[in-house]
């Protein structure tokens, strides 16, 4: 019989954690233009929404906050403004389809960068045409990364087979 | 009496014969000149040595022509970037060992600190471009912040008439601002580090002014030619200590 092994789940999260800060890891870095917190917690909310999951992502949130600089906190508090809204609109709609699930991606990804762009014109006073070069890239990557990541867990999965018990 | 097939079976082979004695007749000369060499020319080890010294010689030559016309370029190159490397200034290489993965407010991590010299305010360039600031600095490792960071400020000036603006990053792009605007800055204009004084540091170019915009009393302006910072690997940082 198969057991799940809790070490080794813990491990493999610290490392899918860990792996995406070193530049060139071959992980979730393209070039530093994904975001691995956004795709990490969309996918963990778009596989099913618990308290465990919840906690998770604000670890998530909290571990990357931590290396960033002074101002990672306005970063950090968009992030947990729009993941409210996000999980409030998984909870009240259904979405149990490849096409509604890549909507929601992309309805989210279009709401962080909207508020991004919002809060750092008011305190930065940024260019319209600078935030969208800027945010060009990492919401191209992160939409498809975020998707490809979602279709490989959620839509493709290995066979459940129950165990058999042979008797002879 | 011969047969058709026998005569075509003749002609054949006289054909094959021609050809090949053809082709002999007119390589004769390399194969009896290879077969001379090999087995019938005189040898002895001091000509065969003499030669092999007179070919290193001309291969050691050739090489000393070639880093000589490397050197001339590299003064020339000197000459015409106008740079002046102070004796305070020194490079040292280190590898950006981590990055934050957050899009706005990123900064990075290098793997060299207080034992290796590096104090806070340095500069840090990759492939003579700026790549950020450091932050902060502990024994084995320092904290970059990169030229998009809103935390990000450094002086720079401007043109050939070398006007100080101050760099400065907003999030996502990094603007020169508090120049006045009365100065004549025009788009395509070189923009180089520079600390209290443009000696401090060497002139390292960071970009070129992209477009001018008068804001109040001051002019803003945006930089073409920054490097992304989050892709680089290795970068160097300069102490003007």
């Amino acid at each position: 019989m198969i057991k799940n092994n809790i070490f080794l789940s813990a491990l493999g999260l610290l490392a899918l954690l860990i792996l995406p800060i070193y530049p060139n890891s071959g992980t979730l870095d393209f070039g530093g233009n994904v975001d691995a917190s956004i795709v990490y917690l969309l996918i963990l909310f778009l596989t099913g929404i618990s308290r465990s999951k919840i906690f998770l992502g604000i670890i998530i949130l909290l571990f990357y906050y931590s290396m960033t600089g002074t101002y990672g906190y306005l970063e950090l508090c968009i992030k947990f403004v729009s993941f409210y809204f996000f999980i409030f609109f998984i909870q009240k709609f259904f979405w149990e389809n490849l096409r509604n699930d890549s909507l929601l991606i992309l309805i989210f990804l279009i709401l962080f960068y909207s508020v991004t762009f919002i809060v750092y014109s008011l305190i930065f006073s940024i260019g319209l045409m600078d935030y969208l070069s800027f945010v060009c890239l990492p919401f191209i990557y992160n939409l498809f990364v975020s998707l490809i990541l979602l279709i490989i867990i959620k839509y493709n999965s290995w066979p459940k087979v129950k165990d058999q018990v042979y008797q002879f | 009496m011969l047969t058709k097939r026998n005569k075509k079976k003749i002609f054949l082979i006289l054909i094959l014969s021609t050809l090949i004695i053809v082709f002999f007749s007119l390589n004769i000369n390399f194969y009896l000149s290879n077969f001379l060499a090999k087995n019938l020319s005189y040898s002895s080890d001091y000509y065969s040595e003499n030669s092999r010294l007179k070919k290193k010689i001309e291969e050691l030559e050739s090489k000393v022509k070639l880093q000589q016309s490397y050197v001339n370029e590299n003064i020339e190159l000197k000459k015409r970037l106008e740079y002046k490397v102070s004796k305070n200034i020194k490079f040292l290489q280190a590898e950006l060992v981590i990055t934050s993965p957050f899009t706005f407010a990123s900064t990075g991590i290098i793997n060299k600190g207080i034992k290796d010299g590096v104090k806070s305010g340095f500069i840090a360039i990759a492939s003579g471009k700026l790549v950020g600031k450091v932050a902060s600095v502990k024994t084995d490792y320092s904290e970059i912040l990169f030229t998009f960071n809103p935390n990000f400020a450094i002086m720079v000036y401007i043109g050939k008439n070398k006007i100080p603006g101050i760099l400065k990053g907003n999030g996502v792009t990094s603007y020169i601002k508090y120049v006045t605007n009365d100065q004549k800055i025009l788009k395509g204009d070189r923009v180089l580090i520079s600390s209290n004084s443009p000696e401090k540091y060497p002139p390292i170019e960071i970009g070129k002014i992209a477009s001018v915009k008068k804001e109040g009393g001051f002019l803003d302006m945006n930089l073409d030619g920054l490097i992304e910072p989050r892709n680089i690997k290795f970068l160097t940082i300069v102490s003007n200590d």
